[in-house]
């Protein structure tokens, strides 16, 4: 079953290399190729593609509002994100606008083709150099975090302080820290935006959980 | 010069009616004194030649020269006698001209100074201090004199006042209003016009106002000060923003070198690099695996220049900056955190709304303040706290346990001029947006950088 792709890139020269990937690819059957924010949404919205390759700076629309977009006219078109930048931030407003999975440009070709099948089969992709992981194979699992922590880190994922998060668990602010310190050391991470991105891309929290 | 004729016109209406009046006034106090003088000439002659005429029909005089008064009257005539208001004295005088009989005013005028007396005529003569109207008539076919006079001295004040005064008063009120205008211009006028044409002229910011060699009155010279004061700011001011634009200049400068130098040491190097292994991967004599060889260490290349370009631009602008304050200090301070192994602990309120410039200029801050923790105070933990106060005002705090340093030592414009524009950026910032920059510390407790927007 082939996957209906759009491409939306205003850099002639990348587009060209990414067009280049895709042609490689069977399944992949590429029907638009836009290079400014507004003519890609027009284009989502008349061809409805299973899934949008979108960049994230372009003139005009940027690529997290058409996500957005998508999102609020409910089309069944699948975002992906595909960009230059690896700022963890601008992975989660992709995922709270809809996005679906985060790709760098930088990315091989096998990388993407593996993103566009996994999210659209209704998955997620977060590009390993996103979140500082060694990719260990697609089924890579960590050591499994406790229930407590696991509301340790929706509530901090929420943007909750230590404080907060202790006062609305009942716990000391300091059985936050370890918790959030267990958390990271589990799933790998450095900070509270990459535990989170880990979470989701490890299945271990739901994208819709962490961005209620 | 409308401006200029139109004072003139002022000045000219001014001074015409006390120029007018004195004139008036002069020529009536010219000819009352010359009617005063004839009439009083008539009145000594008048009275002279009465006095002659009676001595002529038989006043006893004898041949010694003694006098007789064979009337009974007029014996010890030191009185002056009062014909009307006006004080007259007579005497009899010998064919020599020696005093025989008479009032002892005259007796004194005439052996004291022996004064030339007119024959017939009255005339104003000066002497032993006293001022006369004196004429004499000779009788007894001319072996005798009567002298008769009048005294200025003696005229009583009131008749004097009545013929004087007031033409003499006029004209010293016109001379004192004419006096005074010469003054006013003089003291205001001329000083104010002076100061007109100076300032009109003057190149502002450049040369101070010169100083006013005339004598002008309190209020313009207190004027004059504080224009004079005023140009002396405009100078100061003029330099200062010569000085920041030069600062200016020079950071600009700074960082196109800084930025060229980058892209130089970094991705151009790169990008050779890359060029040089797709050369050697297309060599007609590799070996596949050569070439294999060539077009990964090619790859390894550009995966380092992405990554450097990106550095870059977040080095430059950080385009995720695009996303909000609160997402923002996030990525900076995981980024920072990684970057220089310290902890950064942000509290920050998510709610709050600000504007671009309020959004660029506390990333800038906290940007900068963590830098400086870091390099100059080798703190290890940071606390960021980002919130809305009890005043309704935006507050960003950024707080370390490092060294501190004694904020008393210098202020901020003496670090910038030394070349440190750390503290200063962020003081300018927080100008910019409206706010202001506190900066809290003492060597050894740390510091402490508050930002405030009202």
């Amino acid at each position: 079953m082939s996957i209906n792709l759009i491409l939306a890139d205003d850099h002639p020269l990348t587009r060209a290399g990414l067009m280049a990937y895709l042609a490689k690819e069977q399944d992949f059957n590429v029907i638009g190729e836009y290079s400014d924010g507004d003519s890609a949404l027009a284009g989502i919205r008349e061809l409805k593609p299973q899934v949008a390759l979108l960049d994230i700076r372009m003139p005009g629309l940027d690529g997290v509002s058409i996500t957005r977009k998508i999102k609020e006219e409910a089309l069944p078109v699948v975002a992906l994100m595909l960009t230059s930048y690896d700022a963890q931030q601008y992975v989660l407003s992709s995922l709270r606008a809809g996005a679906r999975g985060y790709v760098l440009k930088s990315s091989s070709a096998d990388t993407l083709s593996r993103a566009i099948r996994i999210v659209a089969r209704g998955g997620l992709y977060l590009d390993s150099e996103v979140a500082n992981t060694v990719e260990e194979g697609e089924n890579m699992s960590p050591e499994p975090i406790s229930a407590r922590e696991r509301e340790v880190l929706l509530l901090a994922a929420k943007g909750l302080s230590g404080k907060e998060i202790a006062s609305q668990l009942f716990i000391s602010e300091r059985t936050v820290q370890t918790h959030l310190a267990s958390i990271y050391d589990k799933l790998g991470a450095r900070n509270k935006t990459e535990s989170m991105l880990l979470a989701l891309k490890y299945g271990v929290v739901m994208l819709e959980e962490l961005l209620d | 010069m409308k401006r200029d004729s139109q004072l003139f016109y002022i000045t000219l209406s001014v001074l015409l009616p006390p120029i007018g009046i004195f004139l008036l006034a002069a020529a009536d106090l010219f000819y009352s004194q010359k009617n005063v003088d004839s009439f009083s000439a008539l009145y000594v002659e008048h009275f002279t030649e009465n006095i002659a005429s009676m001595m002529e029909s038989g006043a006893p005089i004898s041949a010694d020269g003694e006098f007789y008064d064979s009337h009974e009257r007029g014996t010890g005539m030191d009185q002056p006698l009062i014909f009307s208001r006006v004080p007259t004295f007579f005497a009899i005088l010998n064919q020599e001209g020696e005093f025989l009989f008479g009032s002892d005013r005259l007796r004194n005028v005439i052996e004291e100074s022996e004064p030339d007396i007119p024959v017939g005529i009255a005339r104003e003569i000066a002497s032993a201090g006293e001022r006369f109207t004196i004429t004499k008539f000779p009788y007894k076919r001319g072996n005798y004199w009567v002298v008769g006079a009048i005294s200025w001295s003696d005229i009583p004040g009131s008749t004097a006042m009545s013929i004087f005064m007031w033409p003499a008063l006029i004209a010293s009120i016109s001379l004192w209003s004419a006096f005074s205008v010469v003054k006013l211009w003089r003291r205001v006028i001329n000083p104010i016009r002076w100061l007109e044409q100076k300032v009109s002229s003057l190149h502002w910011g450049h040369e101070p106002l010169s100083a006013y060699m005339g004598n002008a009155n309190t209020q313009v010279r207190k004027i004059h000060e504080t224009l004079v004061r005023v140009s002396q700011i405009a100078i100061k001011t003029a330099k200062t923003n010569r000085a920041c634009m030069n600062d200016l200049v020079n950071v600009q400068e700074d960082e196109r070198t800084k930025i060229s130098r980058d892209i130089h040491d970094g991705p151009l190097q790169d990008v050779t690099a890359l060029i040089q292994r797709i050369h050697l991967a297309r060599r007609p004599d590799n070996s596949e695996e050569d070439t294999k060889r060539e077009l990964d260490l090619a790859e390894k290349i550009a995966f380092t220049t992405v990554k450097e370009m990106r550095a870059l631009c977040d080095f430059l602008n950080p385009p995720w900056l695009e996303l909000g304050l609160s997402q923002a200090l996030t990525e900076l301070t995981e980024r920072q955190s990684l970057q220089y192994g310290v902890k950064i602990f942000l509290g920050m309120d998510e709610t709050l709304a600000l504007s671009d410039s309020v959004t660029l200029a506390f990333f800038r801050i906290v940007q900068e303040a963590v830098t400086n923790s870091v390099r100059h105070g080798e703190a290890r933990n940071i606390w960021i706290d980002l919130k809305r106060n009890d005043d309704g005002g935006i507050e960003l705090t950024i707080q370390d346990d490092g060294h501190g340093f004694d904020m008393s030592e210098s202020d901020t414009a003496d670090l910038r001029a030394e070349g440190h524009r750390g503290l200063s950026n962020m003081e300018e910032r927080m100008t910019l947006i409206g706010g202001q920059l506190k900066i809290i510390s003492y060597r050894g407790e740390g510091a402490c950088i508050r930002g405030l927007l009202p």
